[in-house]
């Protein structure tokens, strides 16, 4: 994987979003989502940290609460040891061109009625980067490096595939040399067939503009091929966190366990023997969580202390970080797969 | 491992002529087709749309000329000698129970009207089209506070809140204008307030944000560009509505007041004589009827242009 070197560019602390529930004539707080739940991870200076988890367990709340698109209900994000969320609005504006972010859906997130050239100088004409004449040859550039024909610069988003389209968001996600890029889910809207494409072309950018991506995805295969490090979200919670190779081959916390046991092996004598861990549920209401452990009542290891006490983030690796939120993690160590 | 030879033009064959892979040579030219150059595309597809148009094109240039054609005194001035002629050549339209030429009148009226159905829409969109982006916008306590002043709008009836406006300022047509232009405003203001609601949750908006845009910039180059079109529908068919009532409240002494000819104190004036003189009221009436018709085409074509999906 590529070089990383131990430098710290994002560091989040016991990050927490939660969403009021109001009801009643006066709107009056009944409850809260809790979307992200003290969420805790670093991000060192060119690197790529992957997030995964199921749908709803607060991957992408929290990219937006990294950000801050979404005001975090607590905890703090330092961006170069600057503290974001303290930031006045104006201030976190001119900090944004260093954090930019590449989004879910091409087809929504690019305005329809502006032409390709317009979208990716945006945030050259926010920032006031360049003369026009500048900006122009800016995004005739960009848009050479994502691959796209820098002749396309007149049309509109609707004349171009999701691929493409896709490509256009990374040309805006670059325009102004970010150090840090939030990917949310970036291939998963797109064809199969495409994915391959942009996660290669992420992976080129990364290397040549040394760009630090937080990476969300459900898909563990694509994470496992671009990420170096991995943190798992489970209900609002990092319940594993660590390099990407001890994470998939030496998951110590069921959750990842059954996540990784789930993805399809290309060779198909060790796809006959595979045998995936079913969950049994569905993910618990973010409202009421479970007590103790959030993932005991699905958990094949389940014990007592899991259903009393909150299992403590620590740091089970020899030679490498490796940490766990599991009570058992130890004994689990047994469960690898070869895949 | 760029895959940078598979990017070719996709949908778009007609602009680019054959497959642009690699290279681009020297088609910079290349122009994509806009929403709005699709939209105009479709309006002139569209046989009634261009009929509409077309009427309202005649009907303005012929008002921009009746200047040339009749002179003011023409139409002011009273003649015993000509009173309540029947159509000839000499007078198309007849004359009125004071002597002056019908035509003339009319068409003169067209400008009073126009312009002031113009004039009324004009107020309504552009307060409503503010209200409505700050009022979606910025959602909280100052939503709420242009809402609670909208909502005491509406409560007024329209026609009640032109009369009372009249009863204040006196009859005339800048006051009707005013009148109606501030009782159209809570039905623009709602409308956009509706529509931003739904455009600020796209994703590109999102997109603006994060990228360091300011909320100035996110509203007027995100979100009023892609809510303006329906809006625009509503306007042209309010057109039509604003001339008939600012007609109506003329014909009810209240509007445009004597030797002014606009149509709607025209057709006043003509109801006392319709029995001896039917061109007096009939010509001003369909002066009416053709306008807004033409109008109502127009917006209708519009709407199909705009919203593809809804035609039927």
């Amino acid at each position: 994987m590529s070089e990383v070197t131990k430098e710290v560019l994002l560091e989040v602390r016991d990050l927490k979003k939660y969403f009021p529930i109001r009801r009643g004539l006066f709107r009056r707080q009944v409850g809260a989502i809790k979307a992200v739940d003290g969420v805790s991870f670093d991000i060192y200076q060119g690197e790529t940290l992957g997030l995964v988890g199921e749908s709803g367990g607060g991957k992408s709340t929290t990219g937006w609460t990294v950000i801050r698109d979404l005001e975090p209900t607590a905890g703090s994000v330092r961006f170069q040891g600057q503290d974001l969320s303290i930031l006045a609005h104006d201030e976190m504006r001119r900090m944004r061109r260093h954090i930019q972010m590449i989004f879910q859906d091409p087809y929504a997130s690019l305005n329809p009625r502006m032409t390709v050239g317009t979208i990716v100088s945006e945030p050259l004409e926010v920032h006031k980067i360049g003369t026009p004449n500048q900006r122009r040859a800016r995004v005739q550039e960009l848009l050479e490096i994502v691959g796209l024909n820098p002749g396309f610069i007149n049309r509109y988003p609707h004349e171009f595939s999701g691929g493409q389209r896709q490509r256009i968001g990374i040309a805006r996600a670059l325009a102004t040399n970010p150090t840090f890029v939030v990917a949310d889910e970036p291939i998963s809207a797109l064809d199969v067939s495409i994915q391959a494409q942009v996660v290669n072309l992420l992976w080129d950018l990364k290397n040549e503009f040394g760009l630090t991506y937080l990476f969300i995805a459900h898909d563990l295969s694509m994470v496992r091929y671009i990420s170096d490090r991995v943190a798992v979200m489970y209900l609002g919670r990092v319940v594993e966190m660590g390099p990407t190779e001890d994470v998939y081959s030496r998951s110590l916390h069921p959750y990842t366990q059954a996540l990784v046991s789930a993805i399809p092996v290309a060779d198909p004598e060790a796809e006959m023997t595979r045998q995936p861990i079913i969950l049994e549920g569905d993910v618990p209401n973010p409202a009421n969580p479970p007590h103790g452990c959030h993932f005991h009542p699905r958990c094949i290891y389940a014990t007592e202390i899991c259903r009393q006490d909150d299992p403590e983030f620590r740091n089970l690796g020899q030679t490498t970080e490796h940490w766990v939120a599991c009570h058992h993690a130890e004994q689990n160590q047994g469960h690898t797969f070869g895949n | 491992m760029r895959p940078t030879d598979s990017q070719a033009a996709k949908g778009s064959t007609a602009a680019s002529g054959g497959p642009d892979i690699g290279q681009p040579a020297d088609d910079w030219l290349v122009v994509g087709r806009s929403p709005v150059r699709r939209a105009a595309a479709r309006f002139f597809r569209d046989p009634l749309a261009v009929t509409g148009l077309t009427i309202m094109a005649l009907i303005i240039l012929i008002t921009l000329f009746a200047p040339q054609i009749y002179s003011w005194d023409e139409i002011i001035n009273v003649s015993n000698a000509t009173k309540l002629l029947s159509p000839s050549a000499a007078h198309p339209f007849g004359t009125d129970n004071l002597g002056r030429d019908q035509l003339g009148r009319v068409l003169w009226g067209g400008r009073e009207s126009l312009r002031a159905g113009y004039l009324v829409v004009l107020i309504g969109l552009g307060g409503g089209t503010i209200l409505g982006l700050i009022s979606g916008f910025a959602g909280g306590w100052v939503d709420n506070l242009i809402q609670r002043f909208v909502d005491v709008l509406l409560a007024i009836p329209g026609i009640l809140l032109a009369l009372s406006v009249v009863g204040a300022l006196g009859p005339g047509l800048v006051q009707v204008m005013l009148a109606v232009g501030l009782a159209n405003i809570p039905d623009y203001t709602r409308l956009i307030r509706g529509s931003v609601l739904e455009a600020k949750e796209n994703e590109y908006v999102r997109a603006a944000r994060v990228l360091g845009a300011s909320n100035r910039r996110i509203m007027f180059r995100h979100i009023l560009p892609n809510v303006i079109g329906p809006i625009l529908v509503y306007a042209t068919l309010g057109l039509g509505i604003a001339i008939m009532i600012t007609a109506g409240l003329s014909y009810l002494g209240l509007g445009a007041q004597p030797p002014s000819p606009e149509w709607g104190a025209m057709l006043n004036q003509g109801r006392q004589f319709m029995r001896h003189a039917w061109w007096m009221p009939v010509f001003p009436g369909l002066a009416i009827v053709i306008a807004v018709l033409s109008i109502n085409l127009i917006g209708d074509g519009l709407q199909d242009a705009i919203n593809p999906k809804l035609r039927k």
